[in-house]
């Protein structure tokens, strides 16, 4: 689901700033170096996320650059994260624990072993779990420099504007009223904190005219 | 100022926004007039929902359906609810979409496009630009209608004319 296929679900950010004149060869190098990296190939990560084809998510070799869809530049932000259940990694640590006590003839483990344990068993089921994968297309329509996201969400778009700043070194500012009112007002050559004058509605009986 | 703070702090632009919208849709019959860019169609589809800020909660309530809950809901406006989401149809010559509004980013929710020529896996570059284009334009549409809103808000016009057909469809609806 997304820009291509079913319904869509997105934000709107504004590039800051204007494309560098060499992003033709500049943005491919940018865009290899934050692509997708498999959890497999990542040992001891839990989570990653990077660049996958707008229309294969399985694909971040990027081997064309198809991504330059004139005027757009066209991808998707791959997340793929790992979860190990809390009560599973309670038990096996407790069995690990166990288990070095018997072998080491200790009563006692200190707090540091302990640690390293848990370290040791959530290693071994993060190389057991399946990631779950998702995909957000992100379509950047260079001629207007207005960036469509496919997610809404807070926490998640945060994550996005900084994995775009890292990427390519420019900064996204988020669209939303009062910044559209007050762009418009200042491409109209008006004073933009005219917006600011503008008092919420209210409609109770006791506060109209 | 971050984002957020600023976002919270005029957070009444888009609600009202929506309001001025529902408004608008029903006593205009759904029309607006976009100047150069031509007229597009736009009515609520039956979803909306309301929030009132209370001191220790925000109370949501959403409108599904017919017209009698609807009317409830503009009902509710004079409780001091406020629009935050709503069910919109819009329409551009024989091109129409369904979507959700946010009032807090105007982001679109569940945005469903005209259909496209070509299916899946046929032609998937001339599949991308359709449903870009697709896409895009009932962003710049609804750009184009809050820049309206902004420019009513604005205008000398609106606390002696407009505000007051506002109130009267807040109170009465429209009449038949």
């Amino acid at each position: 689901m997304g820009f291509i296929y079913g319904a869509a679900t997105f934000s709107r950010y504004r590039v800051e700033g204007s494309l560098p004149p060499d992003y033709i060869e500049e943005f491919p190098k940018k865009i290899l170096r934050y692509g997708f990296r498999n959890l497999d190939d990542l040992p001891n990560e839990e989570r990653s996320a990077g660049w996958v084809r707008i229309l294969d998510m399985f694909d971040s070799a990027f081997e064309t650059m198809e991504y330059f869809k004139d005027p757009y530049l066209a991808l998707s932000w791959r997340v793929d994260m790992k979860k190990i259940p809390k009560k599973a990694l309670l038990q096996y640590c407790r069995e690990a624990e166990k288990e070095t006590k018997q072998r080491e003839g200790l009563e006692y483990i200190p707090k540091p072993r302990k640690e390293e344990i848990r370290e040791a068993v959530r290693s071994r089921l993060l190389k057991r779990a399946i990631p779950q994968s998702s995909v957000y297309n992100t379509v950047w329509n260079l001629q207007t420099n207005v960036v469509l996201f496919g997610a809404t969400s807070n926490k998640l778009c945060d994550e996005f504007a900084e994995f775009f700043r890292k990427t390519f070194d420019l900064l996204l500012i988020p669209v939303y009223p009062y910044a559209m009112g007050r762009r418009a007002l200042e491409i109209s050559g008006r004073d933009p904190d005219l917006v600011n004058g503008i008092p919420p509605l209210f409609f109770q009986e006791e506060l109209l005219p | 100022m971050s984002v957020f703070d600023e976002v919270r702090e005029h957070e009444s632009l888009g609600r009202d926004f929506l309001v001025w919208l529902w408004f608008r849709s029903e006593t205009l019959d759904g029309v607006f007039d976009l100047g150069d860019d031509g007229e597009v169609e736009l009515w609520f589809e039956g979803k909306i929902t309301l929030q009132t800020d209370g001191e220790r909660s925000t109370q949501t309530i959403t409108c599904t359906g017919e017209s009698a809950r609807i009317r409830e809901a503009r009902f509710a406006l004079r409780e001091a609810k406020k629009v935050t989401r709503a069910r919109l149809h819009l329409k551009e010559g024989r091109d129409e979409w369904s979507f959700e509004l946010d009032s807090t980013w105007l982001n679109f929710h569940s945005l469903k496009t005209p259909k496209t020529f070509r299916e899946k896996g046929e032609d998937p570059e001339a599949l991308f630009y359709e449903r870009i284009f697709l896409v895009e334009k009932p962003v710049a549409i609804m750009s184009a209608l809050f820049l309206r809103y902004l420019e009513a808000r604005l205008s000398p016009t609106w606390e002696a004319e407009e505000f007051p057909s506002l109130i009267k469809w807040v109170r009465e609806g429209v009449s038949p």
